[in-house]
């Protein structure tokens, strides 16, 4: 495959997982789903402070906000699957 | 579509909603899981790539002449009634047996293709069908288990060494919490289990390979594949946690946890997928959906059986009912 025909598809890939992220998180949020842990805690303390692991909610700053979560195990799969599709396919024409 | 294709497809899609109709309560949790952000949320996939599998191991080989030691119809009333037992012990006693009942999909699953298809077909299919397994939640839990707390301090070591060739990340005193410095305040920030790869890595994992079969390659080459997949995806997600301290750096905590957290990850994962396909899968592995058709009428009564008590058995051992 040339390589500007990979770049193109990889574009247009990006552009579909973003939207897809979208829905999915939206879905995600307005079923309120219960969330295993939280990839990345932010939080206001300095350094120093409480760990984020067992002070959230104790710091002398603001509350701690859990970063908005991606879906990845919908999202991921999907992309596997439209990839090996988009390759597959092209391939194919190739090989035609 | 031809005649032919027509059939085959709808013999697959018939096989395949019987084999699931009957776990469809069971595996509750496991969709109620998909859109959570926990490991177990790939397990919903499972079934699908399974079925996609069984479904490509069938087209790929010529029909067969088809072998019954047993009449279908007999065959099908055996497998409906152990299933019923099946499940029946499993439902009783869920805190037991944690979501036992789906240790019988794959078993329900090669009746169904054993009634339709033959004796052969499970000679073609018992991989799927093993894969099928990994839908027991225990299982995945176990690999997870062992796979995470690696990735998580092969993470931390490069992004502790990361924090010493710039003077705005500093290590805190708890595994995994980092202070990035921004407009002369620091922002505290948490590396957990989910950060470290594990979600792009257990995708390539576990779909990718099942992905690979529609190309022709060999198995050392499959192998290698996954294999580097699973070594950029780390890495990647090492660069992707950099870039995402760097924004918060430079242009602070909503860029950096709003904007990009959720977007890099996924375009990274796309970027490598397609990168490794486009540069591993060359020929395409030739397909027709259409070679398999269900064609002796026994089947098709043993498949009427076999859908009644699919329908009626769920409805019955309603686990959530009880």
């Amino acid at each position: 495959m040339k390589r500007h025909l990979i770049w193109r598809q990889a574009l247009l890939a990006s552009v579909a997982t973003a939207g897809l992220l979208t829905i999915t998180a939206s879905v995600a949020q307005a079923a309120s789903v219960p969330s295993g842990h939280s990839s990345t805690v932010l939080m206001a303390d300095p350094p120093g402070s409480p760990s984020p692991g067992d002070g959230i909610g104790k710091g002398k700053g603001k509350p701690p906000k859990d970063v908005p979560e991606t879906p990845y195990a919908a999202v991921f799969p999907v992309v596997i699957a439209g990839a090996t599709w988009l390759v597959y396919r092209r391939r194919q024409r190739q090989r035609a | 579509m031809s005649a032919q294709r027509t059939r085959g497809w709808l013999s697959y899609l018939t096989a395949f909603g019987i084999s699931t109709i009957p776990f469809v309560l069971y595996a509750g949790r496991l969709v109620q899981d998909s859109l959570s952000d926990v490991p177990e949320a790939y397990l919903v996939w499972i079934p699908l790539v399974s079925y996609f599998w069984i479904g490509w191991q069938l087209q790929r080989t010529p029909e067969t002449e088809r072998s019954y030691r047993v009449a279908p119809w007999f065959l099908g009333l055996v497998a409906a009634v152990g299933l019923l037992l099946g499940l029946t012990l499993g439902g009783t006693a869920p805190t037991r047996f944690n979501d036992s009942a789906l240790l019988l999909w794959p078993v329900w699953t090669a009746m169904v293709m054993w009634v339709l298809y033959g004796l052969p077909t499970l000679a073609q299919i018992w991989r799927p069908l093993l894969y099928l397994y990994l839908v027991w939640p225990p299982i995945y839990i176990w690999i997870i288990d062992r796979l995470n707390p690696h990735l998580e301090a092969a993470a931390y070591h490069i992004l502790n060494g990361f924090s010493h060739a710039v003077p705005w990340l500093h290590v805190l005193a708890a595994p995994g919490t980092y202070a990035v410095d921004y407009a002369g305040k620091p922002i505290l920030v948490g590396v957990t289990a989910a950060c470290s790869g594990s979600d792009s890595i257990l995708a390539l994992l576990v779909l990718f390979p099942v992905a690979l079969l529609v190309f022709e390659m060999t198995w050392r080459r499959k192998l290698l594949m996954v294999a580097a997949g699973c070594g950029l995806a780390f890495i990647a997600n090492i660069l992707r946690i950099m870039v995402i301290f760097f924004v918060a750096h430079h242009w602070g905590p909503y860029w950096a946890f709003t904007i990009v957290h959720p977007l890099i990850g996924p375009l990274l994962f796309v970027v490598l997928v397609l990168l490794l396909l486009s540069y591993g899968g060359i020929k395409p592995a030739a397909a027709s959906w259409g070679v398999r058709t269900v064609a002796a009428r026994r089947a098709y009564m043993a498949l009427g059986a076999s859908a009644v008590f699919a329908v009626v058995l769920p409805l019955v051992l309603n686990p959530f009912g009880r």
